[in-house]
């Protein structure tokens, strides 16, 4: 299974793809909404984790996005926003 | 009942005397001086309502007394004037009779003794008040007389009288006391014979009768009436001048041919009502002037009294007045202390519930701040707990210690995060500190630091390290940045911008602008932004209250706030605020 992390707290996604990766999951990360695009472009993955509030393209745009590029990609969505 | 009592007189006790200057509530009081606001309230309802209490008083007073002056010369004038006839009839219906004597008998009738004594005798019966009669021929030699006196003889040529009624037909004397050497008036007629020779026929006039008719017209103490010669010698007694013969010690006006009245004063400087006339008949002038004397004073006795009474009166009206005023404005003036130390403490509690409320506004970003480094110590612990259940060989120290370390920096992230909202929790106690402006703007703009990076609001901030640190309280002056810095962002659309710009204009003053480029404050709006509940954001949630409470800090830290704003383009605040002040100095 291949899995890819979005989001732009660096040490927390470094931490959850370590996780995985222990856990015999593949996971790729991606800092912002562009880099992730990039990777989808050239990789297929399982599932994208996505934070929803990000500098610049927000979570929910980028799994517009993503789904366009690959529509059997499932996504799951992390946040801390408290609304 | 005592307790009725008790409660009404709580409600009309001054309070306000015993109002103490609280440096929390004094900026919210309306009024400051109670003391002042209860004299001015009673100082200006006593002048308004005594006012026309007082001018009326006054113009009563004014117009009775006119009124009781005008009555007084009036009746000093009819006095005069009834007098005067009655002294005009005496002297004519004498003279008359003389005149009706002289044309009906004849010099020849005349000159005989027995016929003088019966016609003395019926003119007595007739008329009274004449002494004796006499007929005195063109020489001055009396050729008959009929009378109490022994005077048969006596020549009069050389008497100033004879020679006086010789200029006239008819002659009324003055009082003299002549041969006889007692008081009298001679009337006398001149006739003229068939000869052309002329004879008189003298009458003296008993002074008694004149006295009496005269002495009937003095009406009270206060008046006196007298005859007076065109000397000012009195024919008649006074009772303030003394009697017959004594000078007057005034001058009498001249003769303007008709009774008048005058005011004057005599030696004791009471003022009298004088009345005067010339006595003058149909036949002849007379050498008297009738004069009444009227003492005002005593004639003014009952308006004096009837002042009194009104005086009285208005005393008590006046006292009355003020007792009431007294109390209508210190029932007032605690009603309005009562309702202004309400609003004062409501605007406190509104203050500290606006603190909080822009707490619970940075409560969002705080949990966003607090739940990424959670988020981080979460993974990173789960990591090291992973290390050691996934592998069977222990981890080099290094990689171990470089979890923890992460840990550890996250941990320290959430506390600089709780450090800084507690910086908002603070008390209500006027603090003053020295504080890095700078420094505490970026506090403030932390909170929103990921709320700027996800809506790409550019916010930039222009402070020089230059700027000295100011000595203000750190908690008001931190809660005007967080109300205006809100403000900002919930005005402005993602991609805007917001700067936020200090400077030092002089060198005890410092300038901060925090200028957006949002939607702007309508123009109408403009105007109440700083009124207590005025929102445009009334959809949103908004309270009103935020720059209402602003402007109040501001005030507060002897500071100053304006705005200038565009509907559209943005809107600027612009603060100045003292680089120091002293505690108690601004409240």
């Amino acid at each position: 299974m291949k899995v890819i992390l979005v989001d732009d707290e660096q040490k927390f996604i470094n931490m959850l793809a370590k996780r995985l990766m222990l856990r015999g999951i593949q996971a790729d990360v991606a800092f912002t909404g562009d880099d992730a695009i990039e990777k989808i472009m050239n990789t297929t993955y399982d599932i994208a984790v996505l934070d929803i509030k990000m500098p610049g393209i927000s979570g929910i745009q980028l799994k517009k996005k993503l789904n366009s590029l690959d529509p059997d990609l499932k996504f799951i969505f992390v946040t801390g926003m408290v609304q | 009942m005592i307790q009725k009592i008790q409660t009404y007189m709580k409600s009309v006790w001054p309070e306000f005397h015993k109002h103490k200057k609280n440096v929390h509530l004094m900026p919210f009081y309306t009024f400051t001086d109670y003391w002042h606001l209860w004299t001015m309230s009673i100082f200006i309802l006593a002048v308004t309502a005594l006012s026309p209490l007082c001018i009326v008083t006054l113009i009563h007073y004014q117009l009775i007394h006119q009124s009781v002056e005008s009555e007084l010369n009036l009746r000093t004038e009819r006095l005069t004037a009834s007098a005067k006839s009655s002294v005009t009839f005496f002297m004519e219906e004498r003279l008359n009779a003389l005149i009706f004597t002289v044309n009906e008998m004849g010099y020849d009738q005349l000159s005989g003794n027995d016929n003088l004594v019966e016609i003395l005798k019926n003119l007595k019966l007739g008329f009274g008040g004449l002494t004796d009669l006499s007929v005195i021929d063109m020489d001055g030699n009396q050729v008959a007389y009929a009378g109490p006196f022994n005077l048969e003889g006596k020549n009069y040529k050389n008497q100033p009288w004879f020679s006086q009624s010789l200029e006239k037909n008819n002659f009324v004397s003055e009082v003299f006391t002549g041969y006889r050497d007692v008081p009298h008036i001679i009337i006398a007629v001149r006739s003229i014979k068939p000869d052309g020779s002329f004879f008189i026929l003298r009458a003296t006039l008993d002074t008694e009768r004149l006295i009496q008719t005269i002495f009937s017209y003095k009406t009270g103490n206060h008046a006196d009436v007298f005859l007076v010669n065109h000397d000012g010698v009195l024919q008649t007694p006074s009772a303030n001048y003394g009697n017959i013969f004594a000078r007057l010690n005034f001058v009498i006006p001249e003769n303007s041919g008709t009774k008048e009245v005058i005011m004057s004063t005599n030696r004791e400087s009471d003022t009298i009502l004088s009345g005067y006339s010339y006595i003058s008949t149909k036949l002849v002038d007379t050498p008297f002037i009738l004069i009444v004397h009227k003492e005002k004073a005593g004639m003014m006795l009952t308006w004096l009294e009837l002042r009194q009474n009104i005086n009285w009166t208005v005393g008590v009206s006046v006292f009355l007045i003020l007792l009431v005023i007294t109390f209508a404005s210190t029932f007032m003036v605690n009603k309005l202390y009562r309702v202004d130390k309400a609003k004062a403490e409501a605007m406190l509690r509104m203050e500290q519930n606006q603190q909080l409320a822009s707490i619970g506004q940075l409560a969002a970003g705080v949990a966003h701040e607090i739940n990424n480094p959670l988020a981080v110590i979460n993974q990173t612990a789960g990591y090291v707990k992973d290390l050691f259940s996934f592998k069977d060989e222990p981890r080099s120290d290094e990689e171990i210690i470089e979890h923890i370390d992460s840990i550890l920096d996250a941990v320290d992230r959430c506390g600089t995060i709780t450090r800084q909202l507690l910086g908002f929790v603070r008390q209500f106690d006027i603090k003053i500190k020295k504080i890095n402006l700078r420094k505490l703007v970026f506090d403030v703009l932390s909170f929103h630091k990921k709320e700027a990076e996800y809506r790409g609001i550019n916010v930039t901030v222009t402070i020089p390290d230059t700027i000295p640190d100011m000595e203000t309280d750190s908690g008001k002056l931190q809660q005007i940045l967080v109300n205006l810095i809100n403000n900002a962002f919930q005005a402005v659309e993602e991609g805007c911008c917001l700067d936020i710009i200090g400077s030092l204009i002089n060198t005890g003053t410092i300038e901060l602008v925090i200028q957006d480029t949002g939607c702007g404050i309508p123009e109408d709006a403009l105007s109440k932004i700083h009124e207590p509940f005025f929102s445009t954001r009334k959809d949103k949630m908004g309270t009103g209250l935020g720059l209402s409470i602003t402007y109040g800090l501001v005030k507060k830290l002897g500071g100053n706030i304006t705005v200038q704003s565009t509907e559209g383009v943005g809107t600027s605040f612009t603060i100045t605020l003292p680089v120091k002040i002293q505690e108690g100095e601004f409240a």
